[in-house]
């Protein structure tokens, strides 16, 4: 696999799944902050 | 009146909204695209994410959340007595893809019971791991014409897959949807990230990667792979199909509309990029050449589903297990994109003031009389699939022509900021409300001259070709019937949907 296919493999695995779980911690956050 | 159930918590909502939008494509259509156009299309499917399908989510999103009804009469609400059409068209373009999901989800049914079938010969007949009967290219395509055609077990399973779903939902939100919810979304990952590491650990599997993330510069040239990679973020993430607006209709009203809507956006697509690193690597790493295997993604989606993969799956000592494991994920993917569509009609009829269980048998008895066609013969249920699927670009086009309407930086204070943490722009919600509005038309006018049927319009005979699976005039005309047919009870639908 060359240098080009793995940033790209970095990028859009990060950006998704690394969104989908930042923004589900932001949830989570606000769920503990709202119930405490 | 009645006070209307909610979601018990966020997660609830959460994990609905997830269950709509992770369906059948994101396990038969992303993985074909992604390994046909590699990385370009993946950063063009992120893009059209963020620019066609964030800004309608949060539409529909707060759009449900505020009014708290049915498709018809939220869509009614907000663009006006004189648009109530514009509901009833969304409604029934999702109820008809309703009518051949049910289908999809029987199929998925069918092929895990094959497996599981050849499991149990494994273990019981041939008292060990061997190759499985499955394996012949020719024994698998007679099976899936079996299956596909003129199956009495195909119409049983789709009847089988409505009653499980309106059974689910006639319990209500919380111990129905939400519980279904809870068991099939966590499941579903697990299994795709399972299938992932096997396929991964194969010889060759990393081609599989290689194909999907390598970037040809000279792609982002070719109009083709920006209109797939839109219609793929359109179709895959449930926006414009009303789905999102029937399940935020049971939201809390403290609900944060942003935050949620970026969730289940990036959570659909984790689900895609976790089938696509299941799927590819598979198909590289068994198939004979890797020509072979860039054919095998091109063969269409229900080729590589039903008949690629189970073959290739069963070279490979205890490939009868991955198979089951992968038709266990499409049948959870399939089924909890099935609920919310029967969500949708089922709460359309509690707004005409029906009971719960009362609308759950009139939903099962509508879904199983039409779609029985769709279970009998595969060339209605293509062209059901090509209308429908379709007509969720004119949907999500009325969607945002009634934001629009009501100005969308007011729509954005009114609806959307209201109980968000944190906020999108409102330059970014103005111009992709606007800009997708153009961008809608022209991709319907980009599939439509595809050239799918060879007499799009006219047959050789000069007679308006309605018959044919893929012409324009099938199209045009199922589409016109609903447009017209809402347009004439307008008056009706107001008085029964908005006005109650």
């Amino acid at each position: 696999m060359n240098a080009g296919t793995i940033v790209n493999m970095v990028f859009v695995l990060g950006l998704v799944i690394g969104g989908f779980l930042f923004f589900a911690y932001k949830a989570a956050r606000k769920e503990k902050d709202r119930k405490s | 009146m009645s006070k209307v159930e909610e979601f018990s918590s966020r997660w609830g909502l959460l994990l609905a909204s997830l269950g709509m939008a992770i369906g059948a494509g994101n396990l038969w259509r992303f993985p074909r695209l992604a390994g046909q156009y590699g990385g370009a299309f993946l950063i063009l499917w992120i893009v059209f994410l963020l620019t066609w399908s964030i800004p309608l989510l949060l539409a529909e999103f707060s759009i449900g959340k505020k009014y708290k009804k049915g498709v018809i009469g939220s869509y009614g609400l907000l663009a006006g007595k004189k648009f109530v059409w514009g509901g009833f068209f969304i409604t029934l373009c999702t109820l008809g893809i309703a009518f051949y999901y049910s289908v999809v989800t029987g199929w998925a049914l069918r092929y895990l019971g094959v497996g599981l079938e050849n499991i149990w010969n494994e273990l019981v007949v041939t008292s060990g791991i061997s190759e499985q009967p499955t394996s012949d290219p020719e024994q698998l395509i007679n099976l899936w014409n079996s299956v596909s055609n003129t199956s009495i077990l195909t119409v049983i399973l789709h009847i089988i897959a409505v009653i499980a779903g309106v059974l689910i939902l006639a319990k209500g939100i919380r111990k129905g949807l939400e519980k279904a919810n809870k068991i099939l979304i966590p499941s579903l990952f697990i299994l795709l990230g399972v299938i992932a590491i096997v396929a991964l650990s194969m010889d060759n599997g990393i081609k599989g990667l290689e194909y999907m993330f390598h970037v040809d510069v000279a792609l982002f040239s070719e109009p083709k792979i920006w209109l797939e990679a839109l219609s793929q973020s359109a179709w895959s993430t449930g926006a414009g199909w009303g789905l999102l607006m029937t399940i935020t209709s049971y939201s809390r009203n403290k609900e944060d509309v942003t935050l949620n809507t970026f969730i289940g956006a990036f959570g659909n697509n984790t689900a895609s990029l976790l089938a696509g690193m299941a799927i590819l690597p598979a198909v590289f790493a068994l198939a004979p050449s890797e020509g072979e295997a860039i054919s095998f993604l091109q063969s269409g989606s229900q080729a590589l589903t039903f008949t690629v993969i189970p073959g290739l799956f069963a070279h490979i000592p205890g490939g009868s297990y991955l198979n089951v494991l992968f038709f266990t994920a499409f049948f959870m993917a399939a089924f909890s994109s099935l609920l919310p569509m029967l969500e949708l009609f089922l709460r359309n009829l509690a707004d005409l003031g029906f009971a719960r269980k009362s609308a759950s048998v009139r939903v099962a008895l509508f879904c199983i009389v039409f779609g029985f066609p769709s279970a009998w013969s595969l060339d209605f249920f293509n062209n059901q699939d090509w209308v429908w699927g379709l007509g969720l670009i004119i949907s999500g086009w009325l969607i945002m022509m009634a934001v629009v309407k009501h100005g969308p930086v007011t729509f954005k204070r009114e609806f959307i900021d209201k109980d968000s943490d944190f906020k999108v722009s409102n330059l970014y919600f103005s111009v992709f409300m606007y800009l997708n509005m153009f961008v809608g038309i022209f991709l319907i006018y980009w599939w439509m001259s595809q050239g799918y049927s060879e007499y799009p319009w006219f047959d050789e005979n000069g007679i308006w070709n309605i018959i044919d699976v893929y012409s324009n005039a099938s199209v045009i005309s199922q589409w016109g019937i609903v447009i017209l047919g809402g347009m004439l009870i307008n008056g009706f639908l107001y008085k029964k949907f908005v006005k109650s």
